[in-house]
């Protein structure tokens, strides 16, 4: 049935019969900005409840990447994981809860090896290095095993097995790896870093190494059979 | 009688020129539908479109590879989808922006009726000038009504009602669940939520598949990750019905986080395990995987420690070889160690004889095997069988019976040390369930390994530590599913409200000679029945010349 007038009821009787067709304008910030602001911090919220559940990392005690001492520095830029460059200094802590500090190697050569037990490369080329290493302590290499993010003793029970007697330490939550930009553009572990004895990057190797990959770039930092 | 003050029925616009556009734009309700069909139509050309498929994403070499497929289709005009995103609709930056106006649209749209609706609810004119019962859309006219009867019968009805006399006549208003109005609100903040949740999954969903064995740890994002998590399978468990069907499958779960463990426990098909907001999904489950330890016996130190799944099959025939008294001197499956142009198959010491004879498998054609046999100590013609499935033939004086093919679960090119790229292992079982790994190579003897039971070759110990189950886990998270399981709820109660409880709002005007009805001319309609069940209540002639808006 169609309505008996035209005229608009609301202007005489102040019945409004379809309120929600009606639209009022109260100003930019309450037309427009509050309702805005609503809704973002109701997304927000509901955003911010979602993410407090994921439960995020924390850091961990103090360790992870530290400052290099200036005097052990010798190249005078800042540290990179460029060869030619200082290696960026870390401090982390050994499967026994030691800790290990990189620029307190300074002297040593230094094979850095970033591994994980889960990693099948990694596994296939830890006895490599493992032999290396027990070839070339005496003439004083040393071998950095940092694991990413695994739990001490997993390692542990790992490094037993394989005979890694090197220092292994635990990039917990994955900040070492990160300035090292492992997972970067090469994407994987292993990733190995060969420092000559002040601390210098000589050679980076990305993937697995084979028996003469490690031998050629020991030589890079004067380990040589 | 005195009337409310009039309020102006006219959309108030903003008195700064520059926002009446965009005020306009974003609170008119048909830019919102109208908005909104052409979103849903883009959608369905994202349906009917081939897309990218979700691997290839980021991977330009791939999505390359891809495109070409495309045009054999869509021709000349692949590039230009391209350009335009056609090829993937749901994630081009331009959907995306349009979700997100969509959302600005309808928040706008919506709150600016809230002030309107909101007065209406809470501060409704009570009293209405008489005109109103002249001219109102929805009114009628009933017998005259003592209002001493009039109001019982309407609180029966759920009516909230106020009553004012003035002159000769007695006005009345009475109002029902007059809040369902708000209800549209609720709906509208859900579609809201909708598409926050869906913008939320696209920006922060995660999904990944884990395939490990039994006893290994697998992590959850590739490499170092601040959030990263290792999934450890500590067992991987499968119930299958007497005829192989499967009927549960579940994996015994830990979780570590900063190397720490965080959480436990079991994912089921049908029960995902969760942990931190991550759904760990039961996907797969398979049985034949392998434990193999390889020691340097020089160091004592481990140089290979792989569970290993054997995913590839090699055809072993499954044979009973008896003497010729008819005694079964062996029923087994021969597990091929030799990969000859004739056939694959291995020598056999048949038990209780000092015979070796050569059983192999070889494909007669595409449907069909055939298992070939000979005498190495014999020659002429009985001194090689060939016979099909199922047959039974002679050779050397032994009666062979080649029962049936049997797949026999296999691994290509493990990597184990000591022994050239070539090597596979298969793992079988006897008719008694003893399991048996074997490292085959080409230029070696095979190796045999029994559960836990060490071997030494060539300086190497060989250990099968047993066999080891396989369990797929799909790990999910989806942090927008909060959003659309509120906004569901919302929705589904908005809609419930609007349409199930009904509102009415009258206002009555009593005096002597009638009874004039006015009300609300609301869509949702019902007000001719109401005004049916008010007289009936009222024991009054049912009204004919009721006036309603449909």
């Amino acid at each position: 049935m169609t309505p008996t007038n035209d005229l608009p009821l609301d202007e005489v009787s102040g019945v409004e019969e379809r309120p929600q067709n009606r639209r009022e304008w109260s100003g930019v910030l309450r037309s427009l900005v509050l309702p805005l602001l609503l809704i973002a911090t109701i997304v927000g919220g509901l955003y911010y409840i979602e993410q407090r559940r994921n439960g995020a990392a924390s850091t961990v005690d103090g360790t992870g990447i530290v400052t290099l001492p200036v005097e052990k520095n010798l190249t005078g830029r800042s540290p990179s994981t460029d060869v030619g460059r200082a290696a960026p200094d870390f401090l982390l802590k050994t499967p026994d809860g030691g800790t290990l500090r990189l620029s307190d190697l300074q002297g040593k050569p230094v094979l850095v090896n970033f591994w994980a037990t889960w990693c099948t490369p990694c596994r296939q080329e830890m006895p490599e290095i493992v032999r290396a290493y027990d070839t070339h302590k005496a003439a004083g290499l040393v071998v950095v095993a940092v694991d990413l993010q695994e739990n001490a003793g997993t390692v542990r029970t790992f490094a037993q097995e394989f005979g890694m007697t090197f220092p292994i330490v635990i990039d917990r939550n994955g900040g070492v790896g990160d300035a090292w930009r492992i997972g970067g553009p090469v994407e994987g572990i292993p990733s190995s870093y060969f420092l000559d004895a002040s601390g210098v990057v000589q050679a980076r190797i990305f993937g697995p190494m084979t028996a003469e990959t490690l031998r050629d770039n020991l030589a890079a930092i004067g380990v040589r059979e | 009688m005195t009337t409310a003050s009039p309020t102006s029925t006219a959309s108030r616009r903003p008195s700064f020129d520059a926002w009446a556009p965009i005020w306009r734009l974003l609170t008119s309700v048909r830019f919102a539908v109208f908005y909104i069909a052409t979103l849903a139509a883009f959608g369905l050309l994202g349906v009917l479109i081939p897309q990218v498929p979700e691997p290839m994403r980021g991977n330009d070499a791939a999505i390359s590879v891809w495109l070409e497929a495309q045009r054999g289709t869509f021709g000349p005009f692949t590039e230009t989808m391209r350009r335009l995103g056609l090829f993937e609709v749901f994630q081009a930056k331009w959907f995306l922006f349009a979700l997100g106006f969509l959302v600005v649209n309808v928040t706008t749209c919506t709150f600016n009726r809230w002030s309107p609706t909101f007065r209406n609810v809470f501060h409704p004119p009570r009293s209405v000038p008489d005109s109103f019962f002249e001219r109102a859309h929805n009114r009628t006219v009933l017998a005259p009504i003592d209002v001493a009867t009039l109001e019982p019968t309407l609180r029966k009805l759920r009516y909230r009602v106020e009553t004012r006399v003035e002159d000769a006549a007695t006005y009345v208003f009475a109002d029902r669940a007059p809040w369902t109005q708000l209800a549209t609100f609720v709906s509208h903040l859900a579609l809201i939520l909708f598409i926050s949740g869906g913008l939320v999954t696209w920006l922060t969903g995660f999904s990944a598949e884990i395939f490990a064995g039994e006893g290994t740890t697998a992590p959850l994002f590739a490499v170092s990750d601040p959030n990263q998590i290792q999934v450890r399978i500590d067992s991987a468990t499968g119930r299958f019905g007497e005829r192989g069907n499967p009927l549960d499958f579940r994996t015994q779960l830990t979780i570590f986080r900063n190397g720490e463990e965080v959480a436990r426990g079991t994912s089921t098909v049908n029960d995902p395990f969760k942990y931190g907001g991550y759904r760990f999904h039961q996907a797969a489950y398979f049985p034949d995987g392998a434990e193999l330890r390889i020691r340097d016996l020089s160091t004592g130190n481990t140089v290979f420690h792989e569970t290993f799944p054997l995913e590839d099959t090699v055809a072993a025939p499954s044979v009973t070889i008896s003497d010729a008294s008819g005694a079964t001197l062996l029923a087994d499956t021969i597990a091929p160690t030799d990969f000859l142009d004739i056939a694959s198959g291995a020598l056999v010491a048949v038990p209780n004889t000092d015979r070796v004879i050569w059983v192999g498998i070889t494909a007669k054609d595409e449907d069909a095997w055939q298992l070939v046999a000979f005498d190495p100590q014999a020659a002429g013609a009985s001194a090689e069988l060939r016979i099909n499935e199922g047959a039974t033939g002679s050779i050397s004086g032994l009666n062979v019976r080649f029962d049936r093919v049997k797949p026999i679960p296999s691994a290509v090119g493990i990597g184990v040390p000591g022994a050239d790229a070539q090597t596979f292992a298969q793992l079988t079982t006897a008719s008694g369930g003893a399991e048996t790994l074997m490292l085959v190579s080409t230029n070696n003897p095979a190796i045999s390994l029994a559960p836990g039971q060490p071997v030494a070759v060539g300086g190497l110990e060989y250990t099968f530590e047993g066999r080891r189950p396989f369990a797929g886990i799909a790990v999910k998270r989806d942090s927008g599913a909060w959003f659309i399981w509120i906004a569901t709820a919302m929705l589904v109660g908005g809609l419930a409200l609007t349409f199930y409880v009904p509102r009415r709002r009258l206002w009555l005007r009593l005096t002597s000679r009638s009874t004039q009805i006015a009300s609300l001319a609301e869509k949702s309609g019902g007000f001719e029945k109401d005004m049916r069940t008010l007289a009936h209540r009222l024991g009054v002639p049912v009204p004919t010349d009721m006036q309603e808006e449909r």
